[in-house]
């Protein structure tokens, strides 16, 4: 990454309201955010933690407020310009059940896919890739319908990967995730963080958080924002208040889990 | 690779679906009260003054041109629905275009109307029921739902059904046997199929370039919508499209069931679920399971002419069945 890349925000949200019914998750909040950090999403279930992801992603329309990706406003920025550079991992993806693994991968070059062409080689050759990454290679051709629950969570994984984009929001990534694939899958999102992505994402394993995050998004469910960079949001008061329960940070002398190198 | 597998299926279901086209073709020119034989017709086909030419070019190539677009349109049509409304039970009537067309064309038929009227006003029936439904489906202001645009859809649907119960209760005896012929579809007062055809083939090509946009659907709207396809605008404009393929379609031969429901189902089932082969394959499959299947209706009980409607059931219900029988899963 050049120095200029690393200051010049990539997302930026100026007096942000957000409101779900007459419920405000979000209230006149400002936050912006460069290449390479790693946010994490935090708050209790129905804090709207949801709908603030697909906010920023520009799925939603904020009640109030603008959200600007790379100088530009996310309404200004037409659907397909936009998906070459932002991916969203839903929490709850669906697949149909007659596709393959490998057919549905390929959705992922949707965006990059001129309207009257087919994908070609390299389009193949990033497509199994992906599936390598999260461990779906052998079972490229296999219909969707066969998989279990996580094999489907890690193929939504794989369709993002292959989208390619520098900005991406995963709304609990490690849902239905074994540990060894949650341990993969946030190689592979550490992996992108450095060659420059920015990443947003929804969690409730604050294992994870403290591990990888650069910074912490705090949602109170009242409209109250906490957003700061890791040192100063994920700690024990914070997130104690933050759920209401009483938290000690603690660091282990025991291993608990010493990920490899590379799985 | 299992890639290769699939793409060779697909080429050879499409010539055979082509080689099925040429032959209901030539059955529907050769075949009838006056059998010819096939060099009769072909040289009737480009000598205007043969003496052949009145039947093969006037009854026969009109008709068969009508039955295949309707069929075209009606699986190009069914095709949509399914997918927009990710419903497989969806069919190009499921939003009341049928039901809208029946009251147009029965009150004109009731009146003694001349058979353009009976298609004009069927025409204008569906397209009003349509327009009703999408504004019924969104009021007030609500959120666009695909299941509050069936329900709606639905509902009026049995509400034209009454209507056109009244409009039998009240029909004399002799306008009652071309009512009923309306309903079950009936290609015999087919006009100006030209037209219809050149729609199909347009739809057909002008949806290319959006093909693949649909095959993101069934991801769910907000993967789809995150990978570039504009989800909302796309839905409306295609609903709007497939009703008025719809409607065409039944302008032409009365509502036919079951080949916009069963065509696209039975690609699915071989080809899977790829638009860019679905969409195209489903024009020229319908409309040849059409036209094969009003040759039949013409001659299965001659001189009796059946509806094209029931022919269209006994082909299509025996083969569907034997097709879901022979594929695994589903």
């Amino acid at each position: 990454m050049n120095r200029l890349a690393d200051q010049v925000p990539l997302l930026a949200v100026t007096s942000l309201t957000l409101e779900i019914g007459s419920k405000q998750v979000v209230r006149q909040w400002d936050w912006c955010a460069r290449p390479g950090e790693w946010w994490v999403l935090l708050g209790p279930n129905g804090a709207g933690k949801s709908t603030l992801l697909a906010t920023l992603a520009g799925l939603r329309t904020p009640t109030q407020g603008t959200i600007i990706l790379d100088g530009k406003p996310l309404s200004d920025w037409p659907g397909r310009m936009l998906a070459r550079r932002r991916g969203f991992l839903p929490q709850r993806p669906l697949c149909p059940d007659s596709v393959s693994v490998r057919e549905a991968a390929m959705i992922g070059r949707h965006p990059h896919l001129g309207r009257w062409r087919w994908p070609g080689p390299e389009d193949e050759a990033i497509v199994q890739g992906a599936l390598a990454t999260v461990d779906l290679d052998h079972l490229a051709d296999r219909p969707v319908a066969t998989l279990s629950g996580g094999e489907q969570q890690r193929l939504a994984i794989a369709i993002l990967l292959v989208q390619q984009p520098e900005l991406l929001f995963l709304d609990e990534p490690t849902n239905h995730l074994d540990l060894r694939h949650q341990v993969a899958l946030f190689q592979a999102l550490e992996e992108r963080r450095r060659a420059g992505a920015l990443l947003v994402t929804a969690l409730h394993d604050l294992n994870w958080a403290l591990r990888y995050a650069t910074g912490a998004i705090l949602l109170d469910g009242n409209g109250n924002v906490t957003a700061a960079p890791a040192g100063q949001s994920l700690t024990a008061e914070l997130l104690s208040a933050l759920y209401g329960v009483a938290l000690t940070r603690c660091t282990c002398r025991q291993i608990i889990l010493q990920p490899p190198a590379s799985l | 690779m299992k890639k290769a597998a699939d793409n060779r299926r697909r080429w050879l279901c499409l010539v055979a679906v082509a080689a099925a086209t040429l032959v209901s073709w030539g059955a529907a020119l050769t075949v009838g009260a006056l059998a010819l034989p096939l060099e009769t017709v072909w040289e009737a086909l480009w000598h205007a003054n043969h003496q052949a030419a009145p039947i093969v070019r006037g009854l026969r190539l009109e008709r068969a041109a009508a039955t295949f677009a309707a069929g075209g349109l009606l699986a190009v049509a069914g095709t949509l629905m399914q997918v927009l409304l990710r419903n497989p039970l969806a069919d190009p009537y499921l939003l009341g275009v049928s039901g809208g067309a029946a009251v147009g064309a029965l009150s004109v038929i009731l009146l003694g109307g001349a058979a353009y009227l009976v298609a004009g006003a069927a025409f204008v029936g569906a397209l009003a029921t349509v327009a009703l439904v999408f504004a019924l489906a969104r009021l007030p202001m609500q959120p666009w739902s695909s299941t509050r645009l069936i329900l709606t859809g639905v509902i009026i649907a049995s509400g034209a059904s009454a209507l056109v119960a009244f409009l039998l209760t009240i029909a004399p005896e002799g306008r009652l046997h071309s009512m009923l012929f309306w309903l079950m579809g009936d290609a015999s007062f087919a006009q100006n199929p030209g037209w219809a055809l050149v729609l199909l083939a347009a739809a057909v090509f002008g949806l290319v370039p959006w093909l693949r946009d649909l095959d993101l659907l069934p991801f769910g709207e907000i993967s789809a919508q995150a990978l570039g396809v504009p989800v909302a605008a796309l839905r409306i404009t295609l609903l709007a499209l497939a009703s008025l393929l719809t409607a065409t379609a039944v302008t032409l031969v009365g509502s036919v069931g079951f080949v916009g429901l069963i065509v696209p189902h039975a690609l699915r089932l071989v080809i899977g679920a790829n638009h860019r082969w679905l969409l195209p394959m489903a024009a020229l499959a319908g409309g040849t399971l059409l036209t094969a299947a009003d040759t039949l209706a013409r001659t299965a009980w001659a001189p009796h002419q059946l509806p094209v409607g029931i022919a269209m059931a006994l082909i299509g219900v025996p083969f569907f069945l034997w097709l879901l029988a022979r594929t695994k899963g589903g």
